[in-house]
């Protein structure tokens, strides 16, 4: 990405960040409504809104202490998304719990359940990867940047997430005719 | 293409705008592995695409809040705890109460005798209480029991230009409209080194206080400041020096109208631009109340529309 040629041609979101460095606590407030939403999003899909509130503030506390670090030239997305990446691979692999099919049909608690433990029991590198490109909607090579590693690493990770979660999530997809059983990558399906 | 480059190529969040989807067809068409592992990642796509957008609960900012508040000296910690705020509230109340209560008479405060009459004159008796362990400078608090910076390190920081100058950049620059395109010429003075015994104790204290992280960024901000172009250093230079006469309160309003400035986006924040420069090139008394009636003013606070006024009307 282009380098900015002086402040003046700074994102709102950057030049946030640099208020926040030099002390203005309104930045603070004007950077958590932006960014609150996506970032809790991503960690409500793999843990409970209490631990996902908890993951999240964990992301913007570090955001906000780094703040005297951050190089105006680096854009901000890749800057936040790399704390979230490494909050989502801090944590440790969940197991996936035993629900009852029957309890699926019925509870959309139960789904939700199933899918953020599915999420949760990935690899930390393959969930981040996940999570970044199919929650917070990263183009691969943005994702790539934030998790600190390679876009080929990136969509081999994915892959690897994808056959996963076609396992783990089987209860939750369409029976199609001729489904290949994926390899399970260690998710056992309940 | 073979299977592994295929997945690859299906998990590509950008893999729809990429286009040559040929060989990727041709490969479905073939393998009837990769066709239904490929029927199954959709599935799983449309899974998560297709849940409900996750609302974050209404207690974020108070435990980002309570986290950053758990900070050991930071300022920014210092800024959003309000139980910092509350206890500095209640010691201002105890030493206002402490003055208004004081016995009739009494004079609230003696000045205290010249240091070096203190240092030489007789050790204190018993009764007198001991030194404070903070002292100030304007503003700057000094801590006497710290370690004393060293020669090189003094010299180091001496050379910098101030900290505030260079944390204000960013807003000076999102104030640019407010200057004249052309900045009058004149020497700039408000960064030139510390001379006087004064500021030279008011840098040296700035320099502690800051902590490691704090002269790092100082350092990185200074050396940043340096590879600029000197025309737009002297344009800056200039800025500033214009708002050397401004009240700490005036340069807060200022700060935040740049705030308020930045989270505009790019095509609000040019048409923005035009705007604050046809009224500062406007007559002198037009200024004031074409500013008030801009629609950009209206959404402002009043400390952040009369810093904006006196900015336009400075020139």
């Amino acid at each position: 990405m282009e380098r900015p040629r002086s402040s003046s041609s700074l994102g709102p979101d950057t030049g946030d960040l640099l208020l926040v460095a030099a002390g203005d606590s309104a930045a603070v407030q004007r950077l958590l409504s932006r960014w609150r939403a996506p970032v809790f999003a991503v960690f409500e899909k793999s843990r409970e809104p209490g631990d996902a509130a908890e993951a999240a503030a964990a992301v913007f506390e570090a955001l906000f202490r780094t703040a005297s670090r951050f190089d105006p030239a680096t854009p901000f997305p890749a800057w936040i998304w790399s704390f979230v990446a490494k909050e989502v691979e801090r944590a440790p692999e969940s197991r996936l719990p035993a629900i009852p099919p029957a309890r699926l049909i019925e509870s959309t608690a139960a789904r939700a359940a199933l899918v953020r433990a599915a999420v949760g029991s990935l690899p930390p590198g393959e969930r981040s990867a996940f999570l970044l490109t199919r929650v917070a909607r990263l183009p691969a090579p943005v994702a790539a940047a934030a998790a600190g590693t390679s876009e080929t690493e990136l969509l081999r990770r994915l892959v690897r997430a994808f056959t996963a979660l076609s396992a783990s999530l089987a209860p939750l997809l369409p029976q199609h005719e001729s489904r290949t059983a994926p390899e399970p990558g260690g998710a056992a399906a309940p | 293409m073979n299977c592994d480059e295929l997945r690859q190529r299906i998990v590509d969040p950008g893999s729809a705008a990429t286009g040559g989807h040929a060989p990727v067809v041709a490969h479905l068409q073939s393998c009837a592995e990769c066709r239904s592992l490929a029927r199954t990642f959709a599935d799983v796509e449309r899974l998560f695409g297709a849940s409900e957008k996750a609302v974050p609960p209404d207690d974020l900012d108070e435990r980002v809040r309570q986290r950053l508040g758990r900070a050991p000296a930071g300022r920014l910690g210092l800024l959003l705890d309000r139980r910092f705020l509350a206890a500095a509230a209640a010691g201002i109340l105890v030493v206002a109460a402490a003055y208004l209560l004081r016995p009739r008479g009494t004079p609230a405060s003696a000045p205290p005798p010249p240091r070096e009459a203190r240092s030489s004159s007789a050790p204190p008796g018993p009764t007198e209480a001991p030194p404070p362990d903070i002292l100030a400078v304007r503003s700057a608090p000094i801590a006497l029991a710290g370690t004393p910076v060293p020669e090189e390190e003094k010299a180091r920081a001496l050379a910098l230009r101030p900290r505030e100058y260079l944390e204000f950049l960013a807003a000076l620059s999102f104030l640019d409209p407010f200057f004249p395109e052309t900045p009058s010429a004149g020497a700039p003075n408000a960064i030139r080194p510390p001379t006087s015994p004064e500021e030279i104790a008011q840098r040296i204290a700035e320099w502690e206080e800051a902590g490691a992280s704090g002269r790092e960024r100082w350092l990185g901000l200074d050396a940043a400041y340096g590879a600029t172009d000197a025309a737009r250093r002297s344009s800056l230079e200039t800025r500033w020096n214009a708002l050397s006469g401004f009240s700490p309160d005036e340069r807060a309003g200022l700060r935040r109208l740049a705030a308020r400035i930045a989270e505009l986006d790019e095509k609000r924040r040019s048409r923005l631009v035009a705007e604050i420069r046809a009224i500062a090139n406007a007559p002198r008394a037009e200024r004031p109340w074409r500013w008030r009636a801009s629609p950009f003013a209206r959404t402002l606070t009043g400390q952040e529309v009369a810093s904006g006024e006196r900015l336009l009307l400075f020139f």
